[in-house]
């Protein structure tokens, strides 16, 4: 998550920019910059998700890699599944890397959160122009917010 | 509750759900405004004023324009100030404003879930970690 306050950062830059760029005068002008501005928006979201995704895949590894180094073969053979230094983490899905280091049935819901991020990014990685706009910065938060709950 | 990510995720929303956010936002402003009108600092006053709204996701549920109030901020020696709504359907909040005042543009948003009592914070535009809660005191600061 080293880079998301850097991000963020940029985000509000370029955010502050088009923004200023909105003239109340011109309907039209207005919504041109409006598009513009949740194209940036999803832009800076997806960039943010990838900080968010990286240290999800880092506390799983660290995970595997601790389970994998049980003394008791009982506790170490199911982790044996997976191998650490691949990069797809043995081809886990992302839904089951999280739910590794995100308890699920936690109060604060982070798993939860984590997965409904999840389903935005793919809906914007995969083409689709969401009809809201994002608050880069409050989901940033969020972000950390789900970071802190991780357990490897 | 929910919130503005559970719709786009797990939720099938209709017209009159999106209506039903349209009407909630403009009794949220209207509470606010009156929440600031009653403790305006010495020689401010306030004018109604209104803008549009008629977001995406309304005109994709044929909703019809909603009109919002503003507000607008004066100064016995000629200051101005001005807040108002700029969206409603974002990720992150459950509506923004906009306020302008002394040459800094603000954000207030919502924080609260959907239909929740609200819970509003400001920030500085180019400032946006820094969140603190927006109350009549903070706004008197302001504009002092």
């Amino acid at each position: 998550m080293k880079h998301l306050p850097a991000i963020a950062a940029l985000y509000t830059e370029a955010d502050n920019c088009l923004d200023n760029l909105q003239d109340p005068a011109s309907g039209t002008g207005a919504s041109i910059v409006e598009q513009k501005l949740r194209i940036n928006d999803h832009a800076y979201f997806v960039l943010a998700w990838g900080q968010i995704e990286i240290a999800i895949n880092d506390a799983c590894r660290r995970a595997i890699e601790k389970g994998r180094s049980q003394r008791d073969w009982r506790q170490r053979r199911s982790w044996s599944l997976y191998n650490p230094e691949d990069r797809r983490l043995s081809g886990l899905r992302f839904e089951a890397r999280a739910a590794l280091v995100l308890d699920p049935d936690a109060e604060g819901g982070e798993y939860g959160l984590a997965m409904r991020h999840y389903n935005i990014r793919n809906q914007i990685a995969h083409g689709t122009l969401l009809t809201q706009r994002v608050d880069v910065t409050a989901i940033a938060k969020q972000f950390f917010v789900i970071q802190s709950a991780l357990i490897s | 509750m929910a919130t503005v990510l559970d719709e786009v995720t797990t939720m099938s929303i209709d017209a009159p759900y999106v209506q039903r956010r349209v009407d909630d936002w403009i009794c949220r402003l209207s509470s606010l405004y009156g929440e600031l009108n009653a403790s305006l600092p010495d020689g401010w006053s306030t004018e109604s004023a209104t803008v549009t709204l008629h977001e995406i996701i309304m005109r994709k549920f044929n909703v019809p324009p909603a009109t919002l109030p503003a507000l607008l901020f004066a100064h016995e020696t000629g200051a101005t100030a001005s807040l108002e709504p700029q969206d409603l359907w974002v990720l992150g909040a459950n509506g923004r404003l906009y306020l302008t005042a002394g040459g800094q543009r603000y954000i207030v948003m919502d924080t609260a879930d959907s239909f929740a009592s609200p819970a509003w914070q400001v920030c500085p535009a180019d400032d946006r970690w820094n969140r603190e809660p927006f109350t009549p005191d903070w706004l008197r600061r302001i504009l002092q």
